[in-house]
């Protein structure tokens, strides 16, 4: 008797336990769903500026903003699972233009068209202009998904003290025939990159190297060789992923091919980069550029902050003095002309859920995000907006100066893929990466590589319908 | 008899909470999981609004993906390589600190160390040891006039350079489980072995391992499961690469449902993972019983 009272007793309490956990998941489950507009933004720089902004806003209009931060490499999984929900949690959320050609094909977001052209709803203020060509990025089959923001660009980063060396200059023009410069052509640019590239023990601006030094950078991994491939792959001689009237697969013909060949051979053929690059993608280019151990680099302009703090770039700081410059990326050069000209960009912006529970609120907080007042908050407190009228403006300009090369990038920013959009997007860019890397291996030439990833792309056109 | 009646069922009534919390947790995804590997589900056609059955669709059209096999030879390489290296590793350790040492106490605590730390940190301290340029490894190398080694650039090096840091991160576990089933071994044979002049090799091969064998199927089995799910050490370390080289099948499935959304395509590759995972942790089975009939 005494032993089943005992048993009963421990049941009781393994029920309740049961019951109790089960009530604190639920109850934690509720607690979240509170809250007026909720943006889902991922952690970093960009949270806090967020932050920062809404907080004005909020003061400004009395409208709350919630915000929910998320770790970077959840972001999209999170998104997702979150947009194709019954009942909506997000009435915002930060997206790449990657994203958004699946989404809308799952009807996951919400057109702003609605918004933009209702006379009751948008600000006079507002211009969808001011935010071309990035806010093309975020529209697909004439819909409009997102409002730009965070439309950073790769610059072409190089080393001032090396580049205006006079035994440097000097042995340059005996070797190649013409001044040291900073390249504007790719020629150049591969002359700059092989005449820098020396081993441990060489002399390098009048000091003996303790490392082997290189050239220039490059970014091979995987998952992050198709945010530089765009430079090279559009361009070198012109060459893109798909046509965008029929979709036919054209990375695989000779104009990608020789932008593939020419990102393969830098390190395949002249060895200008470290042997390491299949492995490297944005920490591992910083931290060689920063580091002092390459005379130029293909980078963010995001980078620029790291670069100019000499306690996190201390190859970069020499008695306090500034040794890097910063331009627009090379292009092709043909009959004295540039030609081809192509800068890998990226391009986030904010959208409204299908499924929002506060789109018209969500609206009018990305509008004023995304226009000329909330742009410039954005810009002043370090983040890249989109807005034209934020980019130029003076006060903006002279905390962040490089928003003039920026803007001069522009007209060259490029995407992968770029030129059409599809619900593959997202795939084809890592695809794309995933060649890259082949490449740059060396398990597969470029053709080869090329032609695998074509049939891939193909493949994944296929599944979705755009191919029969 | 009622009183008996709610008596047989009360503890029964009182565990329903914790059935359907398991239940709601761990069979209801798994079970949609295997639904869901059976049907196409992409952007398109949830868009649709139809999600279409397909049967073995999938599963076809996995069979007909060489990257699946890649991954899937690759999943046994680490596996297999892995699981060799940690148990001989730690079948030794765990001899030596069975025996009264000095300073036992403090090595096991410094055994246990790699075992604790997550998974996500050691990626990311060894992809910095294992840097080309600027790593440790090299350095130390570099002292010994050995040439720096291209760890994770080179896919003939970078599964290897995987399955080390696997190694390092876990013969920690098979330390501590094959340490305390030694020392759940009685005396009384070893005396016994001793008396009639056995020798050390005959006291190992004929009373050690055949007492240790439940505790080394324990450790057989759980690291077998382990090696083949791993999947944020690799991830952190390579993403599967340089190419596909360290692509193994928990990786090729998070590509495929994560960042392209087929998720019904990934669902049938994690089952696919789910049936190798049974069919190795059978034959250890009935290896045991059979060697035990024996």
């Amino acid at each position: 008797m005494k032993k089943d009272e005992s048993f009963s007793k421990v049941m009781v309490l393994a029920g309740l336990i049961s019951v109790l956990t089960l009530g604190f998941t639920f109850g934690a489950v509720a607690q979240e769903k509170i809250g007026p507009i909720t943006v889902s933004m991922w952690s970093g720089p960009e949270y806090d500026n967020l932050v920062n902004c809404a907080r004005y806003y909020e003061q400004k209009t009395g409208r709350k903003i919630f915000i929910e931060e998320i770790a970077r490499e959840a972001l999209r999984e999170k998104t997702t699972t979150v947009l194709m929900a019954k009942k909506g949690r997000y009435d915002v959320s930060y997206v790449d233009k990657a994203w958004i050609g699946g989404y809308a094909k799952a009807r996951l977001l919400q057109p702003l068209n609605d918004f933009i052209e209702d006379p009751d709803v948008a600000a006079s203020w507002f211009s969808v202009d001011n935010l071309k060509p990035p806010i093309d990025d975020l529209a697909m089959d004439g819909k409009m998904y997102g409002f730009p923001s965070e439309g950073d660009c790769q610059f072409l980063f190089w080393r001032t003290d090396l580049f205006n060396h006079p035994e440097e200059k000097a042995a340059f023009k005996a070797k190649y025939g013409y001044e040291l410069k900073v390249p504007e052509t790719w020629k150049v640019y591969l002359d700059v990159a092989r005449f820098f590239t020396r081993k441990k023990g060489e002399r390098l601006a009048g000091k003996i190297l303790k490392d082997d030094f290189y050239g220039t950078t490059l970014a091979g991994k995987r998952t992050e060789a198709c945010w530089e491939i765009a430079t090279f792959l559009y361009g070198y001689e012109g060459g893109k992923i798909l046509d965008p009237e029929t979709f036919e697969v054209v990375v695989n013909k000779p104009e990608a091919v020789a932008g593939f060949t020419f990102y393969t051979d830098l390190l395949r053929k002249w060895h200008v980069v470290s042997p390491d690059v299949p492995t490297w993608g944005y920490p591992e280019v910083s931290a060689a550029f920063g580091g002092g151990h390459t005379a130029m680099a293909m980078q963010w302009m995001a980078a620029v902050a790291e670069f100019n703090d000499p306690a996190r770039s201390a190859g970069l700081w020499k008695d306090g003095k500034r040794l890097f410059e910063y331009t627009v990326a090379p292009g092709r050069e043909i009959e004295g002309k540039i030609k081809y000209r192509a800068v890998q960009a990226s391009q986030w912006g904010y959208i409204i859920p299908a499924n929002a529970p506060n789109p018209l609120g969500a609206y009018k907080f990305i509008e004023w995000l995304t226009g000329p007042e909330g742009a410039k908050m954005w810009a002043l407190n370090g983040g890249i907006p989109c807005n034209k009228l934020a980019l130029t403006d003076p006060e903006v300009l002279e905390k962040q100066p490089m928003f003039k090369v920026l803007a001069e990038s522009y007209p060259y920013r490029r995407t992968i893929p770029h030129y059409v959009k599809t619900s593959i997007d997202y795939e084809v860019q890592d695809t794309v990466g995933l060649a890259c890397n082949q490449m740059v291996i060396g398990v597969k030439t470029p053709q080869e590589a090329a032609n695998e990833l074509a049939k891939t792309i193909e493949e994944a056109l296929r599944r979705e319908g755009y191919l029969k | 008899m009622k009183r008996s009646l709610l008596h047989i069922s009360y503890p029964y009534l009182l565990l329903i909470p914790a059935f359907i919390l398991i239940f709601s947790v761990l069979c209801y995804p798994l079970m949609a999981s295997l639904v869901l590997s059976f049907h196409k589900w992409t952007f398109s056609t949830y868009g649709e609004g139809r999600v279409p059955f397909i049967g073995l669709g999938n599963f076809i059209e996995m069979s007909a993906d060489p990257y699946f096999w890649r991954s899937i030879v690759n999943t046994l390489i680490f596996s297999g390589s892995s699981l060799v290296m940690e148990f001989f590793l730690g079948l030794g350790v765990a001899l030596l600190l069975n025996r009264k040492l000095v300073g036992t106490g403090m090595i096991r605590t410094l055994v246990i160390l790699p075992f604790v730390l997550s998974n996500a940190v050691i990626g990311l301290n060894w992809r910095l040891m294992y840097n080309y340029d600027y790593g440790i490894i090299n350095y130390f190398l570099s002292i010994f006039a050995i040439k720096p080694i291209l760890w994770l650039s080179d896919p003939t090096k970078a599964m290897l350079s995987v399955i080390i840091v696997d190694v390092w991160n876990c013969t920690s576990f098979v330390v501590l489980l094959l340490l305390s089933g030694l020392q759940a071994i009685p005396q009384t044979p070893y005396e016994a072995a001793k008396i009639d002049g056995a020798t050390g090799w005959q006291v190992f091969r004929f009373i050690t391992l055949p007492l240790l064998r439940p505790v080394i199927l324990v450790v057989l089995i759980w690291r077998t499961m382990d090696l083949f799910r791993c999947f944020d050490m690799i991830y952190i370390l390579t993403g599967g690469g340089p190419g596909h080289a360290t692509e193994v099948l928990s990786i090729y499935s998070y590509y495929k449902g994560f960042r392209y959304f087929n998720l019904g395509y990934a669902a049938a590759a994690a089952w696919v993972l789910v049936a190798l995972i049974m069919i190795v942790c059978l034959g250890y089975l009935k290896l045991v019983r059979s060697e035990i009939i024996d």
